[in-house]
């Protein structure tokens, strides 16, 4: 019974802290253009952004908004790899994370 | 493009709505044949409407191929009236199940390639050319001696900002500066070089076919600080006094801070005027960088708080498009946003304009 209860309580803490990050929408009123996120993503963005960009093959990691409004981590990598998708959670302290397979990403000069 | 235009005597169906600016191209010739065949081909010519109406009966059928672009009633080689029907490409030509005759009236395929929409205001206009000074900005440029190891180099003039009373284009670093070696072409980017337009990948890496619009100022962003900025000295008369860009017109004075699915355009060498929105905010993005045009490796920065902005297919921003200014879009008196510099196909990476004013001590030249 007491286990019961206990395994309750933490799904309860869990889903609250996996779902704190998906109620940080930005859209306003009129679904447009949203404010700066707020600080707390970015935080979170601040703090791991050493450990996400040391992992081989990812080159750029940004906080940006999913269809729907909800923030999220984006990280870029030059190409999906098995240590890439290994290391890279699908949640960080609670905010959902996406990779974008962008390639390298490159000074936009041109040479002829 | 295979077929004559003068030979053409109504386009009412296209994929899209096209400038047809080629119409220049026509015969304005008054020699009684053409004044004839004029004559033959108007509207009024009861032959020409009734063609008119068979290729209107079956253009929605024909238009339901995804490869034809539009239709036409024209003439033959030999001057007889025709269907005309516009396809994409030479394949899908030869693939096609066009008949032969509609009604009794012969069909011609020709291939056009497909129509694209020419804005009022902002068709034709190059991003590319030399201008005529004093030169509008969002145009092809670079450092004058920026041509080693085979290759010239060059990207984008992007705008114009104040420092000190005097003013200054805008680009990046890696446009202007970045040549540190002596390397392939013994000499490396140095204060008072000039800065031409258009670039020399445009001149065919000849100097000599552009011209001088300003001068390097000597300050170089990298790798120390956050931007990929620097600042060129105009040359007096060579570049217009109030900023303006191509298809973008002048700018606000001040400026503003992106924000998540902000609708920002830019100006620049090769994509001409593109739209986006931004998709990120806060980033940190690791970018390598050559030591020289077509050089060995230089550094790697790794940069921090950048605007992030789709670019899906590089269609917002290419290579030669470094050095645009990003702007809101907006009409009238845009503010700046970015300054673009680096990018994937999936993603363009500008830095935040209000660091790189900073770190030129500059302002925006505008309203």
């Amino acid at each position: 019974m007491w286990k019961n209860n206990f395994a309750v309580c933490l799904l309860s803490v869990l889903i609250s802290i996996g779902s704190f990050g998906c109620n940080t929408q930005l859209k306003n009123e009129e679904g447009e253009e949203q404010e700066m996120p707020q600080s707390e993503i970015n935080d979170v963005l601040n703090r791991n952004a050493e450990k996400l960009m040391s992992i081989n093959g990812v080159v750029g990691v940004y906080v940006g908004a999913q269809t729907n409004g909800t923030l999220c981590l984006r990280v870029m990598v030059k190409e999906l790899t098995e240590e890439i998708q290994k290391y890279i959670p699908k949640i960080l302290e609670g905010h959902p994370v996406e990779i974008e397979i962008s390639g390298e990403i490159k000074p936009m000069e041109n040479k002829e | 493009m295979k077929y004559s235009i003068s030979k053409l005597l109504i386009i009412p169906v296209v994929a899209i709505i096209i400038n047809f600016s080629g119409c220049s191209r026509q015969d304005n010739s008054t020699s009684p044949s053409t004044q004839q065949q004029e004559n033959l081909l108007s509207m009024e010519n009861t032959q020409v409407q009734s063609v008119f109406t068979i290729q209107e009966r079956h253009t929605p059928k024909l238009m339901e191929n995804s490869d034809v672009v539009g239709t036409a009633t024209g003439l033959t080689d030999d001057g007889r009236l025709a269907v005309l029907v516009f396809v994409k490409t030479e394949v899908s030509k030869s693939a096609l199940n066009v008949p032969t005759t509609l009604e009794g009236i012969p069909v011609l395929v020709q291939v056009t390639g497909e129509f694209k929409a020419m804005k009022s205001g902002g068709g034709g206009v190059s991003h590319t050319a030399k201008q005529t000074p004093p030169i509008q900005l969002g145009t092809s440029g670079g450092w004058r001696h920026d041509l080693a190891n085979g290759y010239c180099c060059g990207g984008t003039l992007g705008s114009l900002v104040s420092k000190g009373g005097a003013q200054y284009i805008l680009s990046n670093y890696h446009v202007l500066e970045a040549d540190i070696v002596n390397g392939g072409n013994s000499r490396v980017a140095t204060a008072g070089d000039p800065v031409i337009q258009p670039a020399l990948i445009d001149v065919s890496c000849i100097a000599n076919n552009a011209q001088n619009v300003a001068t390097l100022s000597g300050m170089k962003s990298l790798p120390g600080s956050n931007v990929d900025a620097a600042i060129a000295q105009v040359i007096s008369g060579m570049v217009r006094t109030d900023g303006a860009i191509l298809e973008v017109g002048t700018l606000s004075a001040t400026t503003v801070s992106a924000a998540l699915n902000q609708a920002v355009k830019k100006s620049g060498r090769t994509t001409g005027l593109t739209r986006s929105k931004v998709s990120g905010l806060n980033a940190t993005v690791s970018v390598a960088y050559d030591n020289e045009c077509a050089g060995g490796a230089a550094f790697t920065k790794t940069y921090t708080g950048q605007i992030v902005i789709a670019n899906s297919g590089s269609k917002f921003l290419n290579s030669g498009d470094s050095g645009s200014l990003m702007v809101q879009d907006v009409t009238t008196s845009p503010k700046a946003v970015g300054l673009l510099f680096a990018g994937s196909s999936t993603s363009a990476i500008a830095n935040p304009i209000g660091q790189v004013l900073s770190w030129a001590g500059a302002t925006m030249v505008g309203n």
